[in-house]
């Protein structure tokens, strides 16, 4: 009797396991030819995209970048086409085949492992390919900069040309501009004291555009400083943790000394960059907006407003 | 009951307090028994009007506090953060136990009181004050004027017309048009900038104004006036104009070609569209509005592909 029972529970199990693993087996196979498609897509489609977006950003003569930025978008959009294929794809063939059996095989089966072996190996996958969707986006990004320097350069070449140039309506003498004017301003003669509009150029006004970006380009190193002690945060905290891990069954007291000595010095260090990072992002807030007054020293008492108010939110 | 128990008790908040406790466990007996408890509302500030703002706010305190103290004497290290945490949860939690009303109720409070609590306001519930220095007039120009002259612009009237209808030089304008700005980056509260979106939505006008009109068609007026009573047909435009965008198409300038709506009209209704949505709070509508719009968008996403070719990955099946 019991050699009967045992067997048709075998074989029932032995017949199930061979159906549903199969179909995870194929699930999983075609979820990563599938992915590798996707993956070359994005590449080939990336990779053609970034240099026609570079000249476009050279070539649109709009201050705004208007031309610009709809085909940015619209790349961007073909880009995320592809991530929610995979995402929708995901689901269906994955999460929810995985839901659907985990519901009717026990977790305690010898088999079940099988099932998660079958979710992990295609969620480690998805996030590879999440991380070439990730490295692709950041390479369009980059098509967005402007090489602001030159861009600086040129509204003060144009200033300098103009400066002298400008004579009054009325009387005809020369009125001197003394700075970069972001919008119309009124001047007043010097000589007969009429009022006059001075209008800036389309160059002029776009100083205001670049301003903040041109600043923050100045000072990324800084910035990268700060996001670099952010990082090492979480990596301290990581490794104090595998650390931890590994002495959950440890017995010898030396190395449990030893491991601990390794741990505190881990949390003492993470420690120190909690409280590193703020001082490091406020060392780049105060830089950023020290060269964006040089920019635009008109904008100077909004400037410190807005430095102040960022401080809250360190 | 509730009410009765509350007007018979003076004085010593400790016995308030265990009043509290019990009558709200028995609230959910009665509620059994009973069937549905009618709690008034202050229609200003949304609380239960069975007890006042202080107690409230006293009872938050408490609470609060001593959680606070708590996690200090357990070696836990708070920030400003934290503890603005603290408070917030404590809120919801004290609200919804003293008006036993569900989340809906609960986010609607919290709307209406975001600027005290949170010092941030939110749209549909800012009150102008008078004494606010953000708000004074620039070159006699108030917030609301200034918003009137910007629809009028954005509706695609020339810049200079609307200066001359107000009878000010253009470099006046250009200076409303740099200091208001600047006033709705300065304003931590965020008063400027939702004061300015809510008489966006009002679609303000002074008088000057009255006779600026934008060109509109037949047919771009009728759609307007159906986004405004439609909600279901502003979701569907506003996914097809995200869409768009996602094409590469200005979403903007297709809405004005194929419906006749200008995009300042089109943001002003979006603006009343999440106002009242803000002040009725009601998160079953929320999310069918947005599912809606985001099916609407794969399918003018759809169209969009088919004009242009497909999608990149269109070949690459599972």
């Amino acid at each position: 009797m019991f050699g009967l029972f045992k067997k048709s529970k075998d074989s029932q199990n032995g017949e199930s396991t061979t159906e549903w693993y199969s179909e995870l087996q194929e699930n999983q196979q075609r979820w990563f030819a599938f992915l590798e498609k996707l993956e070359a897509k994005m590449e080939e489609f990336a990779t053609a995209a970034i240099p026609e977006l570079k000249e476009i950003m050279q070539s649109d003569d709009d201050i705004y970048k208007r031309t610009f930025h709809r085909v940015y978008s619209g790349v961007n959009g073909q880009l995320n086409n592809i991530r929610e294929k995979a995402r929708d794809v995901y689901e269906e063939k994955v999460h929810d085949v995985y839901y659907n059996l985990n519901s009717q095989i026990s977790v305690l089966s010898k088999h079940h492992n099988l099932l998660s072996d079958f979710r992990s190996a295609c969620s480690d996958r998805y996030n590879e390919f999440e991380n070439k969707y990730d490295y692709w986006r950041k390479q369009i990004d980059k098509t967005q900069e402007r090489d602001l320097e030159t861009e600086y350069q040129k509204i003060l070449d144009e200033y300098e040309a103009i400066k002298n140039k400008f004579n009054c309506t009325q009387c005809g003498g020369n009125i001197v501009i003394e700075k970069i004017f972001l919008i119309e301003t009124y001047i007043t003669c010097p000589y007969c004291q009429t009022q006059n509009t001075f209008a800036p150029s389309t160059l002029g006004r776009n100083l205001q555009n670049i301003a903040r970006n041109l600043a923050e380009q100045r000072t990324a190193h800084l910035y990268e400083a700060y996001e670099a002690e952010k990082d090492k945060e979480r990596d301290l905290y990581h490794q104090r943790h595998e650390l931890s891990l590994s002495i959950i069954h440890e017995k010898d007291k030396k190395v449990l000394h030893e491991v601990q000595l390794k741990m505190d010095d881990l949390e003492e260090q993470r420690q120190f960059a909690i409280k590193n990072a703020p001082k490091l992002h406020q060392e780049y807030l105060r830089a950023m907006y020290d060269e964006l007054n040089k920019i635009t020293p008109d904008l100077k008492e909004h400037n410190e407003k807005m430095y102040q108010n960022q401080l809250q939110y360190l | 009951m509730f009410k009765k128990l509350f007007g018979a008790l003076t004085g010593d908040k400790q016995e308030n307090q265990n009043y509290e406790t019990q009558t709200s466990n028995d609230n959910y007996e009665n509620n059994y028994e009973d069937n549905y408890q009618e709690v008034e509302y202050d229609p200003e500030t949304l609380h239960g009007t069975h007890y006042t703002v202080e107690d409230f706010d006293n009872e938050v305190a408490e609470r609060a506090e001593a959680w606070i103290a708590d996690e200090r004497a357990s070696g836990e290290n708070l920030d400003e953060k934290d503890i603005q945490n603290i408070y917030f949860n404590y809120r919801r939690t004290v609200y919804t136990e003293w008006n036993n009303c569900d989340s809906d109720q609960m986010i609607r409070f919290e709307h209406a009181n975001s600027l005290k609590y949170t010092g941030v306001q939110t749209s549909g519930f800012v009150k102008a004050d008078d004494n606010n220095p953000f708000l004074e007039p620039v070159h006699g120009v108030d917030l609301r004027t200034y918003t009137a002259m910007c629809l009028k612009i954005s509706a695609g009237i020339d810049y200079l017309e609307v200066c001359k209808a107000m009878g000010f030089e253009p470099a006046v304008w250009e200076e409303l048009n740099t200091i208001w700005p600047q006033r709705m980056g300065e304003d931590t509260s965020f008063t400027v900038t939702t004061l300015f979106g809510q008489y966006y939505a009002e679609n303000v006008t002074v008088p000057q104004l009255e006779n600026l009109k934008a060109e509109i068609s037949e047919e771009g007026a009728a759609n307007l006036e159906r986004i405004k009573s439609d909600r279901y047909f502003y979701e569907e435009l506003a996914g097809a104009r995200q869409a768009a965008y996602e094409y590469g198409i200005d979403g903007a300038q297709w809405i004005l070609e194929n419906f006749g709506i200008n995009l300042a009209d089109f943001q002003s209704v979006a603006m009343q569209w999440m106002t009242e949505q803000n002040q009725n709070w009601n998160s079953a509508d929320i999310t069918e509005f947005h599912d809606y719009q985001q099916q609407k968008q794969k399918e003018y996403a759809a169209k969009f592909a088919a004009e242009q070719g497909g999608n990149i990955a269109d070949d690459v099946n599972f």
